[in-house]
C-alpha cells in the first residue's frame, strides 16, 4: 500500500516542534532551506505535487551538505552536526515510503530534542523537551496504529502515560549515573558562541553595554546575614596593563600563591555558596578577599579565582572571604607593573597628578585629594558619556567630565600610577538583590563594576571606589537607584508593578533551585547524597555497577509481573496458549495469522497454501473450538493439546 | 446441556436445515440470504429487507411464512395508511350496542410489512411498537399479539422517491436488516425456465409449525457463550465506542442482537456453543444499520462497518 501523504503533516510539525529551540542558533542559508523544505512538503500533502524523484533528492541533500559548509566551514562539530540531522530529516519526508521511514525520523528527533541541552540547561526547555517528547511518541504510537483505531487524544494520553511510567527509570539514571566532570561535557567552542559577562579586558563602554541586560551573573547563599551592600565587591578580575585605551589583564597568569596575612585579631570571614552561569570564561567571582575556596580553582597572587578550565556550564563553588586581610609585601616586579603608564600621552594628567602630589604629604592624603576632586568638579554619572579623544584621560578629566564606572576607576588608577603609587584595576560586580521569597542573592550583569585598588605601605592592596565619590547612591543602594538615564537600565529594575516583581523573583527562585538541585547535582552532591544515605566513598565504578543492577531487576521484575499477569490469563486459556503454538508452527510457512482473523478464516486461508494438511487442521481447529468456546472443554483440551503437538506445520 | 436437551437441539438443527432447502428451492441462488433470514427467525429479531423492487423480497417472505406454517399477513405500506389499518380498531355493532375490536393485520404470526418507507411515520412507528412490545394497545385495552411472532419489512433504497425513511431509532428494532441482490447469472436462467414461483409456494409442504418454532427457539437461550467469546462481543462494542470511524457507538441492544444472533446461527448450524465466526457471519446485517460512518475513508476503501470492524477487532 502507498503511504498516506497527509501521513506526512503530523511528522512534519514534529520536526518542526523539534527545531523550533534551534531556530534562533541556525544560519540563515539552513533557514531558507527548511522553509523551503516545509512549503514543498505541504505541497506534497495537498496533492498538489508528487514526491521528488531520487535524483533531485541527491541534488536537494548536496544542497544541504553545501549550505552547511558556507554557514560553518565544516560538517563538523556541534552545531553543524546538529543541523546536518534536522536537514537529513527535513529531507526524508521526500522519500517517506513506509512505516520504518516514519521511526527513524522519529528517533532522530528523540536524539535532536537531547541535543539541546548541550546549549542551555534550563527548566523551560526541559519541560519543551518533555512536550516534544510526548508528541513523538505519539507519533509512534500512531504509525504502529495501522487500522487507526485510536483518537488523537487516547494517543497522546498513552504517550503521555508511557513517558511517565518512564520517569522513575529517568530518576535511576540521574541520582546514579555516574558524574563526570571531564572531557565528555567539553564542547566543541561553537556551543558557546553567545555568552554575556565581564570580558578580560576593559575600554570606555565595555561595561556600559551590561548595564541594560537583566541576566543573571551568579546568585550567592550566604552562611548567615549577608554583609551589607556597600561591601559587596565581588572581584573578577584584575587589570594591571593600560595603551591608553584598554586595560588588560597581564598575559603571563601570575600562578604564584597567595600570601596574605589577616589585619588584625578580629577575623571576620564570610562563608558563602556562589553558583555561577556559564560565562566562557575562566574565572570565578569572590567577595574580598578570598581565603578559603573549596574545589579545584587556583587563587593567584592577586587574589584573583581561577578555574582549571573556561566555565561553560553553570558552577556551584564554596568560599570564605575576610573583608580584613591585606598582602604581606609587593615585589618589586609588581611595583614596577603597577606603575607602568603608556608613554607620550596625557601630558596634563601627568602634571595634575604631580601637582597634587606635592601639595600633601602622604599618599593617603593624595587619594583623599583625588576623591575630593571628583566630587567638587562637575563630575556626571551618565551612561551615554561623550567620546573621548586620543589622550582619553585629559578629555575626561578636564573636558568632559562625565562617564561610568570604567572611567573613573581608569582615570583614578592613572592618576595613582602618576604620582608613583602602585595601582590596578579591578572588574566585577558591586551590590545584588535579595530574593526575598528564598535566601538568596542575585547579581546581575547590570551590576557589573569597575573600582581601584592601590599599594598602600602598611595596609598592602586597597580598594578605593572612585564612583562612590561621584555617585554614592550606587554603591549604597545599587545600580537601580544611581540616577541614571533609566531608558537604558533593565526594564524590571525600574519596574513599579510589584506583582511582575514578585513574578520574577518567584521564576528567579525556580531557576535557583533548578542550577542547585538538577544542573548542580555533580559528583561531589552525588557523594554527599550517597554519604547521607549511610554509603560512604562509593567508588564511580560501584555506582555504575548499582544503576545496571537497578535497572536490571526493574526490568526483571516489569517483565516478571506481564510474565505473571499474561501466565495468569494463560492457565486460564490454555487452549489460547496451544492455539497460539499452532500458528506459530504455521507461520514457519509464512501463514500469518492476523489477530482479528478467526480460526475458520485462518483455516480456509491455511488450507490454500498447505492442502496436504487441510485434513488435519480442520481436525485442530475443530478441537481448538470446542475446547475454547465449548461447554464441556476439558475432555477436549487434552485432544486438542496433543493434536497441536504433533502437528508438524509445513 | 444434558442429553434431553442435545437431542431436542439436535432435532431443532435437523428441522432448520430441512427449511432452509424448501425456502431454498423456490429462492435460488440466495443461501447465504436465506441462512440469515432464518437465523433472524429463530432468534426471536424481526428482519428488514432492502432493495430495490423486483428481486423477490416478498417471495422471500411468503416462501418463509409457508415452509414454517405461519399464519401470513401482508400489509402492503403507503403513504395513506393509518395505524388503525395495521392494528385495528373498535366499531360500534349495533346489534348488540357496544363496541367491538376489529383485530387489524398485525395479529397473526408473519407478518410482511411491504415497502414500510413508503408510510408516514405515524403508521411507521405504530408497527414498530407492536414488534418491540408483542402486543397491541388500543382503545387503551391491551392485546397480545399471537406467538411466535416475526416481522419482515421491506424497504425501498432510501433515495427513491415517496419515502419516509426509517429514523435510526426506528431501525433498532430489526434484528437485521439483508440485502437480497440480483441472483447469480445460473440462478437466474432457472428462474426464466422454471415455473411462476408464487405457484411453487404453495406447492411447498410446512416443515415447521408455530409450537414447533417456539420450541426451536428456545433452544437458543441454552447454546453456550464462553468467556473468550462474550470479551470478543465486549471489544466490539469498545471498538465500535472509541473508534473515530463511527458518530456513536453500539448499544447494549446492539451488542445483545449481535450475541442472539450468533446463538441462532449457532444453533442452525448444529452447533452448541457459538464461535466467533459466527459473530463475524452475522456482523454485517446486524451492524450495518445500527452505526453511523462518520467518514469516507470506509467507503473509499470499499469497506462496510462491519467488514472494519471484523478485520480490526482481534479475537482475544
Amino acid at each position: 500500500m502507498d503511504f498516506d501523504r497527509k501521513k506526512l503533516l503530523p511528522v512534519l510539525i514534529g520536526i518542526h516542534m523539534v527545531a523550533l529551540p534551534m531556530y534562533t542558533r541556525l544560519p540563515p542559508y539552513v533557514l531558507l532551506l527548511i522553509v523551503a523544505f516545509t512549503i514543498w512538503t505541504l505541497l506534497i500533502i495537498s496533492g498538489r505535487v508528487q514526491q521528488p524523484v531520487k535524483f533531485i533528492r541527491m541534488l536537494l541533500a548536496a544542497a544541504v551538505v553545501m549550505s552547511l559548509i558556507v554557514s560553518y566551514g565544516t560538517i563538523f562539530g556541534q552545531m553543524p552536526g546538529t543541523s546536518m540531522v534536522l536537514m537529513l530529516s527535513f529531507l526524508k519526508l521526500f522519500e517517506m515510503k513506509q512505516k520504518s521511514d516514519v521511526l527513524m525520523v522519529v528517533f532522530l528527533g528523540y536524539f535532536l530534542i537531547a541535543s539541546n541541552f548541550f546549549n542551555t540547561q534550563s527548566p523551560w526547555i526541559a519541560v519543551y523537551v518533555f512536550i516534544v517528547v510526548i508528541y513523538l511518541t505519539s507519533l509512534l504510537i500512531s504509525f504502529s496504529d495501522r487500522l487507526s483505531t485510536t483518537t488523537i487524544q487516547s494517543r497522546i494520553r498513552l504517550s503521555l502515560r508511557m513517558v511517565l511510567q518512564a520517569i522513575p527509570l529517568m530518576l535511576v539514571l540521574f541520582i546514579l549515573f555516574p558524574r563526570l566532570s571531564g572531557p565528555l561535557w567539553s564542547l566543541p567552542k561553537d556551543a558557546q558562541a553567545k555568552l554575556s559577562g565581564v570580558s578580560d579586558e576593559m575600554s570606555p563602554g565595555s561595561i556600559n553595554d551590561l548595564i541594560s541586560s537583566g541576566e543573571v551573573a551568579f546568585r550567592v547563599q550566604f552562611e548567615g546575614k549577608a554583609p551589607a551592600q556597600k561591601d559587596l565587591y565581588w572581584r573578577g578580575l584584575v587589570l594591571s596593563h593600560y595603551d591608553g585605551r584598554t586595560w588588560r589583564r597581564e598575559d603571563a597568569q601570575a600562578k604564584s600563591r597567595y600570601d596574605v596575612v589577616p589585619a588584625n585579631a578580629s577575623v571576620q570571614t564570610i562563608a558563602y555558596t556562589v553558583t555561577l552561569e556559564p560565562h566562557g570564561r575562566d574565572w570565578l567571582y569572590s567577595l574580598e578577599s578570598p581565603i578559603a575556596i573549596d574545589g579545584p580553582y587556583d587563587l593567584t597572587r592577586e587574589l584573583q579565582l581561577v578555574a582549571h578550565r573556561k566555565i561553560n556550564g553553570s558552577i556551584m563553588y564554596k568560599m570564605t572571604s575576610n573583608l580584613n586581610v591585606f598582602n604581606k609585601a609587593l615585589s618589586m616586579q609588581e611595583r614596577q607593573k603597577n606603575l607602568l603608564l603608556p608613554a607620550n600621552l596625557n601630558h596634563y594628567t601627568i602634571n595634575f597628578a604631580k601637582e597634587k602630589r606635592s601639595e600633601v604629604d602622604s599618599d593617603l592624603e593624595y587619594i583623599n585629594s583625588v576623591l575630593n576632586y571628583f566630587t567638587t568638579e562637575k563630575f556626571f554619572y551618565t551612561l551615554s558619556p561623550k567620546l573621548l579623544g586620543e589622550n582619553a584621560m585629559d578629555d575626561f578629566l578636564f573636558t568632559t567630565q562625565q562617564g561610568f564606572c570604567e572611567h573613573y576607576s581608569s582615570a583614578f588608577v592613572y592618576l595613582m600610577r602618576a604620582a608613583g603609587i602602585p595601582a590596578r584595576v579591578v572588574v566585577g560586580y558591586q551590590g545584588g538583590t535579595m530574593n526575598p521569597l528564598d535566601d538568596y542573592m542575585i547579581v546581575r550583569q547590570s551590576d557589573a563594576h569597575a573600582w581601584a585598588e592601590v599599594w598602600l605601605g602598611n595596609r598592602g592592596w586597597t580598594r578605593v571606589d572612585p564612583t562612590s565619590a561621584v555617585s554614592p547612591d550606587r554603591i549604597e543602594q545599587g545600580i537601580a537607584q544611581a540616577g541614571l538615564e533609566e531608558s537604558r537600565l533593565p526594564s524590571f529594575l525600574v519596574s513599579e508593578n510589584s506583582f511582575l516583581m514578585k513574578l520574577r523573583f518567584q521564576m528567579d527562585s525556580f531557576n535557583y533551585n533548578w542550577n542547585k538541585w538538577v544542573i548542580g547535582f555533580n559528583d561531589k552532591k552525588q557523594r554527599e547524597l550517597f554519604e547521607m544515605l549511610g554509603f560512604r566513598n562509593i567508588e564511580k565504578s560501584k555506582l555504575f555497577l548499582w544503576m545496571v543492577i537497578i535497572m536490571t531487576l526493574s526490568g526483571a521484575l516489569v517483565a516478571l509481573w506481564v510474565f505473571i499477569a499474561k501466565g495468569k490469563k494463560e492457565k486460564e486459556d490454555i487452549s489460547a496458549y496451544y492455539y497460539g503454538v499452532f500458528c506459530k508452527k504455521l507461520a514457519k510457512s509464512g501463514l500469518v495469522r492476523a489477530p482479528s482473523e478467526s480460526a475458520d478464516e485462518f483455516l480456509v486461508r491455511a488450507a490454500a497454501v498447505l492442502p496436504e494438511q487441510e485434513k488435519m487442521m480442520r481436525l485442530i481447529t475443530s478441537y481448538y473450538h470446542a475446547a475454547r468456546y465449548g461447554n464441556s472443554q476439558v475432555a477436549r483440551k487434552n485432544r486438542f493439546i496433543s493434536l497441536v503437538k504433533s502437528f508438524r506445520g509445513a | 446441556m444434558n442429553a434431553t436437551n442435545a437431542n431436542l437441539a439436535r432435532a431443532s438443527t435437523g428441522l432448520l436445515k430441512q427449511a432452509a432447502e424448501s425456502i431454498a428451492h423456490v429462492i435460488l441462488g440466495k443461501d447465504e440470504q436465506i441462512r440469515l433470514a432464518l437465523t433472524c427467525l429463530v432468534a426471536q429479531g424481526h428482519l428488514l429487507i432492502e432493495d430495490t423492487p423486483g428481486v423477490g423480497k416478498t417471495t422471500l417472505a411468503h416462501t418463509i411464512a409457508q415452509v414454517m406454517g405461519l399464519d401470513f399477513q401482508r400489509i402492503q405500506f403507503t403513504s395513506d395508511l393509518l395505524p388503525a389499518d395495521i392494528l385495528g380498531a373498535a366499531i360500534y355493532n349495533r346489534e348488540q350496542a357496544a363496541f367491538e375490536f376489529h383485530k387489524g393485520p398485525v395479529f397473526a404470526n408473519f407478518i410482511l410489512a411491504d415497502e414500510v418507507n413508503r408510510a408516514t411515520p405515524k403508521t411507521q412507528s405504530a408497527l414498530l411498537e407492536a414488534m418491540e412490545e408483542k402486543q397491541v394497545t388500543v382503545e387503551g385495552e391491551t392485546r397480545a399479539l399471537p406467538q411466535p411472532f416475526f416481522v419482515i419489512a421491506t424497504q425501498n433504497p432510501v433515495h427513491q422517491l415517496g419515502t419516509y425513511p426509517l429514523p435510526e431509532s426506528q431501525l433498532d428494532r430489526f434484528l437485521m436488516r439483508i440485502h437480497l441482490g440480483y441472483p447469480d447469472k445460473k440462478a437466474e436462467r432457472e428462474l426464466l425456465q422454471g415455473e411462476d414461483r408464487r405457484n411453487l409456494i404453495s406447492s411447498i409442504t410446512p416443515v415447521l409449525n408455530g409450537g414447533k418454532l417456539l420450541t426451536i427457539q428456545k433452544q437458543v437461550a441454552k447454546i453456550h457463550v464462553a468467556e473468550p467469546l462474550l470479551d470478543y462481543v465486549q471489544a466490539v462494542l469498545e471498538f465500535t465506542r472509541s473508534s473515530p470511524m463511527f458518530d456513536s457507538g453500539l448499544s447494549p441492544r446492539g451488542g445483545l442482537a449481535l450475541l442472539n444472533a450468533a446463538r441462532a446461527l449457532a444453533l442452525i448450524e448444529g452447533q452448541d456453543f457459538v464461535l466467533p465466526e459466527h459473530i463475524k457471519t452475522v456482523m454485517a446485517s446486524v451492524v450495518n444499520h445500527r452505526l453511523e460512518v462518520s467518514s469516507d475513508e470506509l467507503a473509499e476503501q470499499g469497506k462496510t462497518a462491519a467488514s472494519y470492524i471484523s478485520e480490526s477487532v482481534p479475537i482475544p
